[in-house]
């Protein structure tokens, strides 16, 4: 077969398509180690394709990226989770299911927890009010002494002037 | 102090940015043209990406990643999903051109170009299943999709 024949035939876009036969692929790749003209044509259809699809792109929407690595970590977690050895509870035959616990206590081996975003605002809200209810507490404890002060003072001048 | 798991992340991080950046809307370009579903493909652009980039995560370090390698992931994920029926070519194709208008570069192939086009490169249908199903011989269906791509790509200016 003669490289135009080769380049012509269809057997290169059928191979970067990724739908080439075995037999197909193994001649492609044997006619590429020899002729430079097939490497060429190959990496030109490969840049073709790719220009081909940018030009029916459509631009993702906002936080797409986020969705993207959100959906990474739970599939990293779920793929950890598979790996770990099972869990096997041995509840004795004789005994019967009913009056068995119905718990199960089950120890995780992970130090780390995983919660939902929303909770940033709740333990915000929950600091924010830390912060006032110490606010107040400490300006009532500082009103409650100075009014023990005066409290103590007045009692003083009582004892000094007696009432006649 | 709480902590989350996502700290085995950033060392990927960039390099998702980078994939995402690069090929997100060709990927989604390209699933849109397969679902017709404007919020469907935006699902399976999250998942396709995701399970790319932890099956090929040397590849995506690497920055060796191709629109050919990740289109190819993406056709064989959309396969085994419900959307594509491996039995209705014409049917298919007919979705395609209605479902995304913008695709105007399929007007320029005939019927049986845009069936053949359609079920290799958005259905990754093989040449001799297609030869089969179109009662064809596979040369003839070989040197079709080369008109079509010829097509296109003149039509482009190549």
């Amino acid at each position: 077969m003669e490289i135009r024949e080769i380049i012509e035939s269809g057997l290169l876009e059928t191979y970067v398509m990724g739908v080439a036969t075995d037999e197909e692929a193994e001649q492609v790749l044997s006619y590429q180690k020899k002729y430079a003209e097939v490497r060429t044509a190959l990496h030109q259809i490969e840049l073709d394709m790719e220009s081909f699809a940018q030009r029916n792109a459509i631009e993702p929407p906002a936080g797409m990226l986020e969705r993207i690595e959100d959906h990474i970590h739970e599939i990293q977690l779920r793929e950890n989770r598979s790996l770990r050895k099972p869990i096997t509870i041995d509840i004795p035959d004789d005994e019967p299911r009913e009056k068995s616990n119905p718990y199960i206590e089950v120890e995780s081996q992970d130090s780390h927890m995983r919660i939902h975003k929303a909770w940033r605002w709740v333990f915000a809200a929950v600091f924010v009010l830390g912060k006032v209810f110490l606010g107040f507490a400490i300006y009532y404890y500082l009103e409650n002494r100075q009014a023990k002060e005066q409290i103590q003072e007045l009692k003083m001048e009582i004892k000094q002037h007696p009432i006649r | 102090m709480l902590k989350t798991e996502k700290q085995n992340l950033p060392g990927i991080q960039n390099y998702v940015r980078h994939l995402s950046q690069k090929y997100s809307p060709s990927l989604l370009g390209y699933i849109y043209s397969v679902t017709g579903d404007k919020e469907k493909s935006e699902e399976y652009l999250v998942m396709i990406l995701s399970q790319f980039v932890v099956d090929f995560n040397t590849d995506v370090l690497n920055k060796n990643v191709t629109w050919l390698k990740l289109r190819q992931y993406a056709c064989n994920f959309l396969s085994m999903s419900a959307f594509v029926s491996h039995n209705h070519i014409a049917d298919k194709t007919k979705q395609i051109e209605t479902g995304f208008p913008e695709n105007d570069y399929l007007s320029l192939l005939d019927q049986k170009q845009k069936e053949i086009f359609c079920a290799i490169y958005y259905h990754g249908k093989s040449i001799n299943d297609l030869a089969t199903a179109l009662q064809e011989n596979a040369t003839v269906i070989r040197n079709q999709f080369k008109l079509s791509l010829d097509k296109i790509r003149n039509a482009r200016g190549n």
